[in-house]
């Protein structure tokens, strides 16, 4: 190695090889992940209980007060975002 | 001739806004009587102020003018930011952490830290969060100052940021969150008005979205992937996929939804449990619109004025070539209300952990609710006189050439402990067997690791090493290292010492839900 180019470390080395790792994935895979990460998120949205999304029983309260439903909007919204842009 | 071309009409509009703002703020805080009062609004506050709170703390006035700016210059990338870097973050802390949050009663993010782990782990992370919250301060006024003094064509730098301090403080002095949160609400409406305008008459003017489309065509290579979201990680960007999934999704965004006490504060506020978390969702859905309003202009700025010098001239330039006088004075509004939303916010949280964290904890265990809202107010105005201060040294550093990077570098600051203190409060939820001893060693040492590795990374030259990333900016990075370092310290010290008592953990049961906090 030329004494003046500059070193590297171990830390470089781990560094190039997740780049190289992340530089190969096909776009089209990479749109995927992200798609699919916002759809798995959804999915335990929609299976969380009653208790968890709704107010106290004792309080009244309509079909808007399901927070269950705006999430799933919400990222519904940001899937579809990801798989168009 | 000021950026935006602002005539009489525009200051009137803008004298009107701020002097409602005051009142508003001074309306509320007369009345208040106990420090839950002033640090958590009496707990009454609802669902829909805290959501737009949310919203308008997060997008501050340096934010419109630097997002419409980056995505001139990378192009819709920025707009990960506000989506993927925001709304599962936000939908998770709603269901999972909030509610824990709303239920143990805490003031502070620090506190819980205390009652899950110990009291070295909360005064480390309170430590943290004050001199970040404290110099941030400074920044955001000195950074507001010189935008305002571009957009409005006059006034010295040192008088904008007096008068910006001023109309923060007197606000946040009187009415604490309350107002805070209040008048959050009416900046929130008054900027996503104000940008929805700049978006509306500059997709008119372009033919809508088919026509920017083409526009952007017709400039060739350089705006070719500039309607992309996901970018490749090989392109010389800092908005790169791997950065964005790994360094924003999963480390920075729900560290900042989760564990930063100038967001978490508000909900800590709500009337109640369901109340808080329906605010975070009501905030998730209104990040939607955000990019929408800040980034796209940004896209028409690069359209219709394709040789800016600057990427940060592209909102003030469209401003003061789309809107007619009025309007102008509206969008001048909306940045001013953005940059004091988000000022109010970090003055009152930093106020509230002072108070909280160190005075209560350390100097007067008694201290009872009025005295509190006496110190609260006393750290207000103590902290304000600070960030004036430390306006005016970025100002003198700016002005000496010794600021280069500075904002950066406070951004990395926030990097440096958002990772580690995501690492903890992770555990905290999720993993009984972490303990107060791994809780604490993780994050000290998830924090050196990622000062290490900026430094190395910064100063390489002299270490006679290449840069260690890639990217401009790294911080994203930085933030994912010091994590995965932190949880990997917090595991193992907490499986190579005692546990903890039960009691450290039978708070996080959703069964000892209560409707009021203990």
């Amino acid at each position: 190695m030329n004494s003046t180019e500059p070193g590297i470390t171990i830390l470089h080395r781990v560094g190039e090889t997740l780049r190289e790792v992340m530089t190969a994935v096909p776009m089209p895979l990479v749109r995927a992940i992200f798609v699919g990460l916002l759809l798995a998120l959804l999915v335990w949205v929609l299976r969380l209980p009653r208790e968890r999304v709704r107010p106290p029983a004792d309080v009244p309260s309509g079909w808007s007060s399901n927070l269950k439903l705006w999430a799933a909007v919400a990222l519904g919204i940001q899937a579809l975002i990801y798989l168009v842009f | 001739m000021n950026a935006t071309g602002l005539g009489t009409l525009d200051f009137l509009i803008v004298a009107v806004y701020l002097l409602g703002t005051i009142a508003i703020g001074l309306a509320i805080g007369w009345k208040f009587e106990t420090g839950r009062d002033f640090f958590l609004a009496g707990r009454s506050l609802p669902w829909w102020a805290i959501g737009m709170s949310l919203v308008a703390s997060d997008i501050g006035g340096t934010d419109i003018i630097g997002v419409g700016g980056a995505a001139y210059s990378f192009g819709l990338s920025v707009a990960n930011f506000e989506w993927i870097g925001c709304v599962p973050a936000m939908i998770l802390a709603a269901f999972i952490f909030v509610p824990v949050f709303w239920r143990t009663g805490i003031y502070t993010i620090p506190e819980f830290m205390e009652r899950r782990f110990n009291a070295g782990m909360r005064a480390a992370l309170a430590l943290c969060w004050l001199v970040f919250m404290a110099c941030n301060l400074g920044i955001m006024l000195f950074a507001s100052a010189k935008m305002l003094a571009v957009m409005i064509g006059g006034g010295s730098l040192g008088l904008w940021i007096v008068v910006t301090a001023l109309f923060v403080g007197v606000y946040t002095f009187f009415g604490g969150l309350k107002a805070v949160v209040y008048t959050d609400v009416i900046q929130c409406a008054v900027m996503i008005g104000g940008c929805l305008l700049v978006l509306f008459l500059g997709l008119r003017d372009l033919g809508g979205w088919d026509g920017l489309h083409q526009s952007l065509d017709a400039l060739g290579e350089r705006t070719e992937h500039h309607t992309d979201l996901l970018v490749p990680a090989d392109r010389d960007s800092p908005f790169v996929w791997p950065a964005i999934l790994f360094g924003l999704a999963m480390v920075l965004s729900p560290a900042y939804w989760i564990g930063n006490q100038a967001i978490v504060q508000r909900s800590l506020g709500a009337k109640s449990q369901f109340q808080a978390q329906a605010a975070y969702v009501w905030g998730a859905l209104l990040k939607i619109l955000i990019p929408v309003i800040i980034a796209i202009p940004g896209l028409i700025a690069v359209a219709k004025f394709p040789d800016l010098a600057d990427g940060d001239q592209a909102f003030p330039t469209l401003v003061a070539e789309l809107l007619p006088t009025g309007l102008r004075g509206l969008f001048l509004a909306a940045f001013v209300a953005a940059l004091m939303s988000s000022v109010d916010s970090y003055l009152n949280a930093s106020a509230t952990v002072v108070t909280h964290d160190f005075y209560r904890r350390y100097v007067n265990r008694d201290a009872d609710d009025h005295r509190l809202l006496v110190i609260g107010r006393w750290v207000t105005v103590i902290l304000m006189a600070w960030a004036i201060f430390f306006a005016f040294v970025v100002k003198w550093m700016d002005e000496s050439g010794k600021a280069s990077g500075i904002y950066a570098i406070f951004q990395t600051l926030m990097a440096f402990f958002q990772g580690p203190a995501l690492a903890v409060i992770l555990c905290g939820f999720l993993w009984k067997r972490a303990n107060g001893v791994g809780a604490l060693t993780g994050f000290l040492c998830g924090v050196v690791l990622s000062v290490s590795l900026f430094v190395l990374d910064r100063w390489h030259e002299s270490f006679g090493l290449r840069p260690l990333f890639q990217v401009p900016e790294p911080f994203l990075y930085f933030s994912v290292w010091a994590f995965l370092g932190a949880l990997a310290v917090i595991v193992v010290v907490s499986l190579v010492t005692r546990p903890d008592p039960p009691e450290k953990t039978a708070f996080l049961d959703p069964r000892s839900a209560t409707k009021e906090p203990s």
